[in-house]
Order: C-alpha cells, then sequence, then structure tokens
C-alpha cells in the first residue's frame, strides 16, 4: 500500500474534526509512521493552537505556497516533539492566521493543480506514508476538492438535526467520486447507548460507523491546547482514535 | 413549578416501585457529582453517604472501562459479605440499588433496574434518536453539484464517476 491521503471533514463545524485530526496523526507517529497534517479551513485555521505553535515563529505557511512564495516543504514544520509522538514523525503544515490571507482565500480561493501537485511535493519531500487533511467544513468548492483529493474520507458529525441531512449529502458526493468513506459520531450525549448509536447510524446512513465518541468534560476542558489522545490516554476519545488508527491499513508500511 | 414537582413525584413513585417489586432494601438516582435527586431507603439511613459512596463505585467503573478501552460502563456490581450495591450508570446519572442477603436475587434486581432506568429517562425528558435526513433535499443538493462547473471538472478528473 502506498502514500494515502486521508480527508477528516464535517458538513458543519464545530464538530471535533481538529482534535480528532491531531489526535490521530499523532497515534499514527507513535506507530511509526511519518504523517503529515495539513491545514485546509484556511479561512479559520486551528491546528497550530493544538500543536501549540507560535504562530510568529512560523515561516512559512500553507497560504504562502497557494500563492506560490515558497516550495511546500518550507511549509512544513516538524512537531514529532510537542506531540511527544515518539517512534515516527509527525508534521504540520499550518495555515494563516493574517487576515489578508483569510479574506484572499474566501475571495479568490486557489488553483486545483496548484493544490494537487503540493500534497505530491509534500509526500516526496518528508518520505510520508500519511497526509492527513485537516478540511474546511460544508460542500464549498475547497472542501470538495479536499476530499476529491483523499483516498479515506471520515466523515464527523454530532446528534444534531442540523447535521444530519448536511451529513447525508457529504457521503452521497464521497460516493459519486468513488472514496472509501467513514462515519464519526463525536460529544455523543451520553445517555444514549455508544452501540445503540453506532447500529442506529449505520442503519439510517447506511455507511460504516468507524467510532461512537461519547461527550467528556476532560476532553473539552482542554481547550484544544494538547493532543489529547496522547495526553489523556484514559478517556473515551483516546480510545475511539486508536480504534479509528486501526482501522487505517494503509501507508507505506501497512498496518501499524 | 408543577411540572417539578410531578416530575418529582414520579420518580419518587419509580423509586417505589423498584422497591417493592424487586427487593431491593435501598435506592438512589443521584448524578454524577454526586447530587441526589431521589431516594427511597429505610429510616436511620444516611441517604448522603450512600449517595457518595455509590457516586464513587460508579465513577471509578467509568474510569476503569475508559482506560482499558471497554467503552462506556453500564453497571458496576460490589459483591459484599452482606449484601450487594448495584449502580447502573446512564450518562450523567447513576441508579444505586442496595440488596440485603435475603433478598439478594440479582437477576430480578438487574431486570427490575433497568426498567426504572428507562421510566426515569422518560419522567427527565431524555429524548430518543431522531436522525432525520430529508431525502429530497439530498438529492436535489447533490444533483446541483453534479452537474455545475466545478463538480463536473471534479468528477473529470476522477474518471467520470457519477
Amino acid at each position: 500500500m502506498g502514500f494515502q491521503k486521508v480527508a477528516i471533514h464535517s458538513f458543519k463545524g464545530g464538530t471535533g474534526k481538529s482534535n480528532l485530526t491531531a489526535s490521530m496523526a499523532a497515534v499514527l507517529a507513535t506507530k511509526g509512521r511519518r504523517v503529515g497534517i495539513l491545514d485546509l479551513d484556511l479561512t479559520a485555521p486551528g491546528q497550530h493552537e493544538i500543536f501549540r505553535l507560535d504562530q510568529g515563529k512560523v515561516r512559512a505557511t500553507f497560504d504562502d505556497f497557494l500563492w506560490g512564495h515558497c516550495a511546500i516543504e518550507e511549509t512544513a514544520v516538524d512537531v514529532t516533539p510537542q506531540a511527544k509522538a515518539k517512534g515516527g514523525r509527525l508534521y504540520l503544515v499550518p495555515a494563516s492566521m493574517k487576515l489578508e490571507d483569510i479574506q484572499r482565500v474566501l475571495k479568490r480561493g486557489y488553483e486545483v493543480a496548484q493544490f494537487a501537485s503540493g500534497l505530491s511535493r509534500l509526500e516526496e519531500a518528508r518520505d510520508l506514508d500519511m497526509l492527513l487533511l485537516d478540511t474546511h467544513p460544508g460542500i464549498g468548492e475547497d472542501s470538495l476538492l479536499a476530499l476529491a483529493a483523499s483516498d479515506v474520507i471520515y466523515v464527523c458529525f454530532l446528534m444534531d438535526r442540523q447535521h444530519y441531512t448536511g451529513t447525508a449529502i457529504l457521503l452521497e458526493l464521497a460516493d459519486m467520486m468513488g472514496k472509501d468513506v467513514r462515519l464519526i459520531v463525536n460529544k455523543v450525549p451520553t445517555h444514549y447507548s455508544p452501540q445503540e448509536v453506532r447500529e442506529k447510524v449505520e442503519d439510517r446512513f447506511g455507511r460504516p460507523v468507524a467510532a461512537v465518541i461519547p461527550f467528556e468534560q476532560e476532553v473539552m476542558a482542554t481547550e484544544s491546547s494538547e493532543v489529547v489522545a496522547l495526553t489523556r490516554p484514559s478517556t473515551h476519545f483516546s480510545a475511539e482514535v486508536h480504534r479509528i488508527v486501526e482501522g487505517l491499513s494503509g501507508g507505506k508500511k501497512g498496518a501499524g | 413549578m408543577a411540572g417539578k414537582m410531578r416530575r418529582q413525584e414520579a420518580l419518587d413513585r419509580v423509586l417505589g416501585s423498584l422497591l417493592e417489586e424487586t427487593g431491593v432494601s435501598a435506592t438512589v438516582l443521584l448524578n454524577n457529582r454526586g447530587q441526589l435527586l431521589a431516594h427511597r431507603m429505610p429510616s436511620g439511613w444516611d441517604k448522603e453517604t450512600v449517595g457518595a459512596m455509590a457516586a464513587t463505585l460508579g465513577g471509578s467503573g467509568a474510569k476503569v472501562a475508559g482506560a482499558l478501552g471497554l467503552g462506556l460502563s453500564r453497571m458496576a456490581i460490589l459483591d459484599c459479605e452482606r449484601g450487594e450495591l448495584l449502580v447502573v450508570v446512564f450518562g450523567d446519572l447513576m441508579l444505586t440499588a442496595i440488596l440485603a442477603p435475603e433478598n439478594v436475587n440479582l437477576a430480578l434486581a438487574t431486570i427490575g433496574m433497568r426498567r426504572a432506568v428507562e421510566e426515569i429517562q422518560a419522567i427527565l425528558d431524555l429524548r430518543p434518536m431522531d436522525l432525520k435526513i430529508d431525502r429530497q433535499q439530498v438529492a436535489d443538493v447533490v444533483r446541483e453539484i453534479r452537474e455545475s462547473d466545478f463538480g463536473r471538472s471534479i468528477l473529470d478528473q476522477l474518471g467520470g464517476k457519477g
């Protein structure tokens, strides 16, 4: 199995996508993989907070690459020490927090060809096994582009009526693109039985559920300032992230 | 206020039925911070102490289950020399039952507690899952995207699927 691109996506924001992405990548790195995270939520970036990157010290962001200011490999920051992901390597390609960059993306979008070539070059330059794409929520062009570029898509959602129809739309689009798509139900109210949630969601959406993650005060209290799957191993969140990662058999080195 | 009173009465009634029908000696309904919602127990028992002990047992069970990757804990049982202590965890709530040795019928108590939990969930309006999907809207939006210039170009690049 070769290099694998995995999108973590959702119809609505606030599903815990970024924290899931960071934790999945870090767990993969602890299993000896060389993993990259690309913060594609270009209008509302957040990965740099989870890894506590000082934006002032970031040399270049993904936005700089998109506008032709630098090579993609210059944007990849080695966050292996921050994540305490011993064993493998973990790189983060952060997005810009500068207002002018965010407005530029909103106004002009970006070139498909530039995006695709960047992913390939990043794989080569850092010898990556996997690249996790923390996408911009919704069904906009940038989101669809990220889904189209991925081999596996995890669609996250909450037990909330605002999420159901949008999630079903994403699943149809992923099917149309011929992608391997799996569901993650996050922040599930704790009075629901996870098994019952899993069965009902699989029945209603007709797709496999990779994880049902209960709402946990301890996870919320981290305020997205740490890689929860590594720092809080006794949480249900951490256990479910490990379960998700075990289901990812791809990458150059095979199952971890 | 009247609704709150009726809710309290309904919870008391559920716990009363649990005592009468299953041989449970005492029962306490509390949240995971140890605050009591309802209780039924013999005079002379300290409901606060029973509640705090039960919350500790239920909370520890949940932590252990999480750490071992066993999922959410549903029930903790403390098998003692002079009886049994059962704690059913459901969401932020715990229902505790104490059985004296002469009344111990674990199976009956377990079934009774599960039924009580369902009734408590209904009283507290903990709704069942909805998962309502507007299939027509899904079809309309997907068609719109597929027929857009951007959608067509993406599908072309992927080999003309769809």
